[in-house]
């Protein structure tokens, strides 16, 4: 049985590795500042996420589970709050983006069916 | 200096204030871990006197609370929607930084959100941004201000099926 979780455990670990590694490959090889938040900010999520997953089967003692389990919440709310202040800082000082980016500043309303002159560049 | 009239929070929400009281204590039962008499009784004080010298902790936006069965329901769905979009977005990511052309076509696109509180649309923003390929960079008003990673991430944002989950999860309160 125990060989079982521990075998879960290492499983969970190596996942966890590998979108961290994800995350940091995509930092070096992408362009621009909002591409590359988007490689950090969502497998940091993840791979922290399957590393405390695989701390809560390693440790012993409920009040540890418990503090795990409520690190896993907090980093899954607080992960998304940073991506998009660290991206909306950089969109208000003006980082431009990178070359063949598209921006489209407008939206289509159904209900009057025109074209509204939306916030953009 | 006026003193501030504690029994005020009582007098609007008795249920809300009772039931943070409660959640408060089972939280500190949890960290705690023991079940001595001054555990308990530290807890309790601890938990009653939080709840009345914060006031402005309440689980409704402005005044009562209402136990919403089918308002639970649904945000359990929406979460559970949620987790799986996490995955899959991890999965979309790892695949574009791992090929070795790097398939990406990024952009900024204005959207528009008609939903009527804060809190829906602040969890809408936070959604789309742990979501596959696109992140929230500015909301205000009614319009989101998305990067998508590739164009049809973008696009896709237009007509997601998580938008309906949290219009219906307004329409239930």
């Amino acid at each position: 049985m125990v060989i079982f979780k521990e075998i879960l455990a290492v499983i969970l670990l190596f996942g966890g590795l590998f979108f961290l590694s994800v995350g940091v490959i995509g930092l070096i090889r992408l362009p621009d500042i909002y591409n590359r938040l988007h490689a950090l900010g969502k497998c940091d999520t993840l791979g922290t996420g399957l590393v405390i997953s695989a701390m809560i089967l390693l440790v012993p003692g409920m009040t540890n589970v418990i503090k795990l389990f409520l690190m896993l919440f907090l980093t899954f709310a607080i992960n998304p709050v940073m991506t998009h202040l660290i991206t909306k800082t950089a969109y208000v000082r003006g980082t431009s983006l990178t070359e063949g980016s598209f921006v489209v500043s407008t939206y289509y309303e159904e209900e009057e069916g025109e074209f509204l002159k939306g916030e953009g560049e | 200096m006026r003193i501030y009239p504690l029994w005020k929070r009582l007098k609007r929400d008795l249920p809300g204030s009772m039931l943070i009281a409660v959640l408060l204590l089972i939280f500190w039962f949890l960290i705690s871990a023991s079940l001595d008499w001054q555990h308990i009784f530290t807890g309790i004080l601890l938990s009653i006197s939080l709840t009345l010298f914060w006031d402005q902790l309440t689980i409704d936006e402005h005044g009562k609370t209402i136990v919403n069965w089918r308002q639970l329901k649904i945000s359990f769905r929406y979460l559970i929607f949620l987790f799986v979009e996490i995955v899959k977005a991890n999965f979309v990511v790892a695949a574009i930084v791992l090929s070795p052309k790097m398939p990406i076509s990024p952009g900024l696109i204005v959207l528009k959100v008609t939903l009527k509180k804060d809190l829906s649309r602040v969890l809408y923003a936070n959604s789309i941004t742990i979501t596959p390929g696109t992140i929230t960079v500015d909301l205000e008003g009614d319009r989101l201000l998305v990067h998508g990673m590739t164009k049809d991430h973008a696009f896709g944002v237009r007509s997601w099926y998580m938008y309906d989950i949290m219009k219906d999860l307004e329409e239930s309160a």
